[in-house]
């Protein structure tokens, strides 16, 4: 028997069935009226704060969920749901970043129709959850005084790729001696047109109007 | 790193291409990979090596071929491919695939790049 050697046609988008499993998601919370929002960043830059400092302004006036990925515990979602929210902890074991059919699974868990915002939190890390669709209304993208100032111009695809920049802790700002108008002018740089809120989870400050930006 | 799981999916992907067409070996397989990705073509073909052990793939040429990105301009109405300017100083460059390639503005929104794809493998085929 001769064996050749042939080409295969495939033309398969691998990303294909991330991005099914993103637009089925969408669907869900588009037939819900539900605001769905991704939040990513590095570990540390106070995600969670932030979940929860929103969650303190709003949770009398939605029913929320949030979801929080993890690699590992489930301290996130505890945090959180101290405020009264409900929430759902995804442990993603190795990897670095959710993705929409983990979403779908959280989904299918509960019963999503009885919430009117979803906040889910996105493994910390600033490079992979941005290549990842979860099929959610707006991605953030919170970067905090306390990374350094270069936190931009390292990450500047994971900014493009955002649909709006927090720049939290900004209280520290001035004890850390770190010039936040220099980070917003990096973000200029990447993008002109990108909304980016100055905001202090801890005491508060800029919240009110990203709340509103939010539509919320 | 999600090179790996990156690495699965197009191994798995030519293993049911593979047993689809009676192969018995698998010599290349192609990919394009978009320059507006978080994928580093170093390192999926490291995590390749490893994710097709034990496979009909194992020992296959993973040939990944970049795909410029695209960009779409707000300020002058530019669309087209991106570029690197090489005579801006390395602290910013990484901002300039960015940024407009006609007026330098960064009023700019990625419209191609993104992709990863399998287009097609080589391999040998026992006839029947």
């Amino acid at each position: 028997m001769s064996e050749k050697t042939v080409s295969i046609d495939i033309k398969k988008d691998l990303f294909g069935a991330n991005e099914e499993a993103a637009s089925k998601n969408a669907e869900v919370f588009k037939k819900h009226g539900i605001v769905a929002i991704d939040i990513m960043g590095s570990v540390g830059t106070g995600k969670t704060q932030l979940i929860e400092a929103l969650c303190e302004r709003l949770s009398e006036k939605y029913p929320i969920l949030m979801i929080a990925g993890d690699l590992a515990t489930r301290i996130d979602a505890d945090r959180v749901g101290s405020h009264g929210v409900d929430t759902v902890q995804i442990n993603t074991g190795t990897a670095c970043h959710l993705d929409a059919r983990m979403i779908r699974v959280a989904i299918d868990d509960t019963d999503i129709s009885k919430y009117k915002v979803v906040f889910i939190e996105n493994v910390g890390n600033l490079i992979c959850p941005a290549g990842y669709s979860l099929g959610v209304g707006k991605k953030v993208v919170v970067v905090s005084v306390t990374e350094g100032p270069y936190m931009i111009r390292k990450h500047p695809l994971t900014i493009k790729r955002s649909d709006m920049v927090v720049i939290n802790k900004i209280d520290l700002a001035e004890v850390l001696d770190f010039d936040v108008d220099a980070l917003e002018r990096d973000i200029r740089e990447v993008d002109a047109n990108l909304p980016v809120f100055k905001v202090s989870s801890k005491i508060g400050t800029g919240l009110d109007k990203l709340i509103e930006y939010l539509g919320l | 790193m999600h090179e790996f799981s990156a690495a699965l999916s197009i191994v798995e992907t030519a293993v049911q291409a593979a047993k689809e067409n009676n192969v018995s070996k698998v010599k290349a397989v192609n990919v394009e990979v978009g320059e507006f990705t978080f994928l580093v073509p170093e390192q999926l073909e490291f995590n390749f090596e490893i994710a097709s052990r034990n496979s009909v793939v194992e020992g296959a040429k993973l040939q990944i071929t970049k795909k410029k990105g695209a960009l779409k301009c707000d300020d002058c109405g530019f669309e087209g491919e991106s570029q690197v300017d090489t005579d801006i100083p390395s602290q910013i460059a990484v901002f300039s695939p960015m940024k407009c390639p006609k007026c330098k503005g960064s009023s700019t929104e990625i419209i191609g790049g993104k992709e990863f794809i399998i287009t097609n493998i080589l391999a040998e085929v026992t006839p029947a």
